[in-house]
C-alpha cells in the first residue's frame, strides 16, 4: 500500500486514475441507487453493452477518416443515449415484449463495436481496454469530459429527487396526478446512460453493471430511504474503486477486474452484516 | 349539479362489452358505493370517471367538464397499488407523492407539504405510520396511507377502487367510519365487492354487473344479491359496530 501511495505522489496518470474514480462514484451512487430500487438494472447492462457500438465507430472515424477529434468516448455518450431512447419508447408505447428488446439492444451494439473495429486498422489492445477498462489510461481532456457528465448526471437526478422517486415508486400513480412520468422515466434511462458511460472508463463496459448496482444495493441493506442509499452508495463507490486501484497496482493485475471483484465482496460483507441491523423500521 | 354525471355509457374491451347503457349521477356530497361481482365494470366504470378510459358510447362529466380535465380535483386509490415491500420510502413519502403536480418545483418537499402529508396521515388515524418503511406495514397500514395519498391534495371528489380487499374486518369497519367522517365535504366513491363493508355511512349502493341499478342502502337483501351475482350467497351480518345502529335490514 505504501507501494502504491508513493507511486501515486510521483505518478501523474495515477493521480488521473483516481480523480476519474471519484467522479465515476459520485454519478455511480446516486443513479445506481434508482437503477436498483427501479429494478432496471438489466436496462442498464444493455446499454452498457450497446455502448461499443459507438466507441468502435467513433474510432473508425477517427482513424480511418480522419476525425481526429473525435474521442472513443463521445461516441460511447451518443451510443447510450440512442440505446436508452429506443429501449425506453418501446417499453413506454410499443407492444413488445421489454426484455427481449434489451437482449436486441444489447447485442445489437456489441456487433456493431466489434465490427467497426475490424474495420479499424491498429491494436487489438483497444478492444480489451473498451472491454475491460484501463483507468490508468484516462487522459485530462477525458477527466473534464466526465466532470461535465458529472456535473449534468447529479444536478438532474437531485433537483428531480421528488419526480423521480415518485416515478420510480408508481409511475400509474405520478401520471395520474399529471406528472409527465414517461418523460421523467426517459429522463432516468438518459442518466443511467450518461452514469454507465463514466463508469466504463473506470471498469470497462462489460463490467460496469456490477460497479452501477452493487453499492446500491450493498447500501440499501443498510438504509430504508433512499437519500441515504444514495449517500452510502456514493462513499462507497469510491472506497471501492480507489481500494480497488491500490490493490491491483502492486501485482499488476487489471485494475477494472479487481474494482469489480472487491465491490462483489463488499455486497457479500453487508448481507451478513445487513442482516444484524435489519430489524429497524 | 350533478358532481357525476353518467349518460348512456357503453364501454368495451376489445369488441368485449363490459358496460351497457349506464347511467348514473352522483351529487355532491354523497357517498356511493359500486358493489357487483368481479369482471362486472367497477373499475371499467372509475377509470371512465378518472378519465383514463373513454367510453365508446355516451358521455362522462365530472363537475361539469371531461374527466381528465378535472382529475386534478380527484383523489384516487388505485385497486392495485405497489407492493415492492424493499422500496426505501416512508409512509410519510408516499402520503407526500399524492402532492406531485401540484407547483411542484425543483428539490426536496417543502415544509407545509409535509405538514399536509401528516395531516392527511391523521385523519385517517395513521400519523404513527409516518416515519415506518411503507414496505413493511400490514396491508391495512398500506391501504390507509394510501387513502392519505389520495386525500392529500384535498381532492373533493374520492375515488376508492377496493379499499377493504387487504383489510380485516374489524379494520374495514374502522376505514368505513373513518370515510363517512370526511362527509359532506368530500364526495366518495367506494369500489367493492364485498358488501359486508357496505356500511351505514353508505348513502346509496350501486350495483353493477355490466349494466347498473341503483338502490337505497336498505334494501340490500339475499334476493337482490343472488341476482346481482347471479348465485345464491349466504349473507354474513357484520355487526361489530353496534352503537352506529348495525345493518339496515
Amino acid at each position: 500500500m505504501s507501494e502504491f501511495l508513493a507511486a501515486v505522489a510521483g505518478h501523474a496518470f495515477l493521480q488521473q486514475a483516481l480523480l476519474a474514480g471519484a467522479l465515476a462514484s459520485l454519478a455511480c451512487g446516486v443513479v445506481g441507487a434508482y437503477v436498483v430500487v427501479k429494478r432496471i438494472s438489466y436496462i442498464a447492462g444493455a446499454i452498457a453493452h450497446s455502448v461499443l457500438g459507438g466507441m468502435g465507430l467513433a474510432r473508425y472515424l477517427a482513424v480511418v477518416h480522419g476525425w481526429g477529434w473525435l474521442h472513443p468516448l463521445h461516441g460511447a455518450v451518443a451510443a447510450a443515449l440512442v440505446a436508452a431512447g429506443v429501449i425506453g419508447l418501446v417499453s413506454l408505447h410499443a407492444r413488445q415484449r421489454e426484455d427481449t428488446i434489451i437482449g436486441a439492444v444489447w447485442a445489437v451494439g456489441m456487433a456493431t463495436g466489434v465490427v467497426f473495429i475490424a474495420l479499424t486498422p491498429g491494436y487489438d489492445v483497444q478492444l480489451m481496454s473498451y472491454l475491460f477498462g484501463n483507468i490508468l489510461m484516462v487522459t485530462p481532456e477525458n477527466l473534464w469530459l466526465m466532470a461535465g457528465l458529472d456535473l449534468v448526471v447529479l444536478g438532474a437526478a437531485l433537483l428531480l429527487y421528488r419526480q423521480l422517486l415518485a416515478v420510480c415508486f408508481d409511475q400509474e400513480f405520478a401520471r395520474l396526478r399529471g406528472l409527465p412520468a414517461d418523460f421523467y422515466y426517459l429522463l432516468l434511462l438518459g442518466l443511467t446512460a450518461l452514469t454507465v458511460v463514466l463508469l466504463s472508463t473506470v471498469v470497462g463496459i462489460i463490467l460496469v453493471i456490477a460497479l452501477l448496482t452493487l453499492p446500491a444495493a450493498t447500501a440499501a441493506n443498510f438504509f430504508r430511504r433512499l437519500g441515504p442509499i444514495m449517500a452510502l452508495a456514493t462513499v462507497l463507490c469510491l472506497g471501492i474503486t480507489w481500494g480497488g486501484l491500490a490493490l491491483s497496482y502492486g501485482p499488476d493485475l487489471p485494475a477494472g477486474a479487481i474494482i469489480v471483484l472487491l465491490a462483489g465482496a463488499v455486497y457479500l460483507v453487508s448481507l451478513g452484516l445487513g442482516r444484524l441491523v435489519h430489524n429497524r423500521g | 349539479m350533478a358532481l357525476i354525471d353518467i349518460k348512456g355509457v357503453d364501454f368495451a374491451y376489445n369488441g368485449r362489452p363490459v358496460l351497457a347503457g349506464v347511467d348514473l349521477s352522483v351529487a355532491q356530497g354523497e357517498f356511493l358505493a359500486l358493489v357487483g361481482p368481479n369482471g362486472g365494470g367497477k373499475t371499467t366504470l372509475v377509470k371512465l370517471i378518472l378519465g383514463l378510459l373513454t367510453p365508446q358510447k355516451g358521455s362522462v362529466r365530472v363537475f361539469g367538464q371531461a374527466p381528465a380535465k378535472v382529475r386534478r380535483r380527484m383523489g384516487y386509490l388505485p385497486q392495485h397499488a405497489p407492493v415492492d415491500p424493499s422500496f426505501p420510502v416512508s409512509a410519510l413519502e408516499v402520503v407526500l407523492m399524492g402532492l406531485m403536480g401540484m407547483g411542484s418545483g425543483l428539490g426536496l418537499w417543502r415544509r407545509e407539504q409535509k405538514r399536509a402529508a401528516l395531516e392527511a396521515l391523521d385523519k385517517l388515524e395513521a400519523a404513527d405510520l409516518a416515519d415506518r418503511s411503507f414496505g413493511r406495514l400490514s396491508g391495512g397500514q398500506r391501504q390507509r396511507v394510501l387513502i392519505a395519498r389520495a386525500l392529500v391534495a384535498g381532492p373533493e371528489l374520492l375515488l376508492l377502487d377496493e379499499p377493504t380487499a387487504a383489510v380485516d374486518p374489524r379494520g374495514g369497519v374502522d376505514l368505513m367510519n373513518i370515510l363517512a367522517g370526511l362527509q359532506p365535504k368530500v364526495t366518495v366513491v367506494l369500489v367493492t365487492h364485498d358488501l359486508g363493508f357496505v356500511s351505514p355511512a353508505v348513502s346509496r349502493v350501486a350495483c353493477i354487473n355490466q349494466s347498473l341499478s341503483i338502490h337505497p342502502t336498505q334494501v340490500i337483501n339475499g334476493s337482490l344479491i343472488s341476482e346481482l351475482y347471479g348465485a345464491p350467497v349466504r349473507m354474513v351480518r357484520h355487526d361489530h359496530d353496534l352503537e352506529h345502529g348495525g345493518h339496515h335490514e
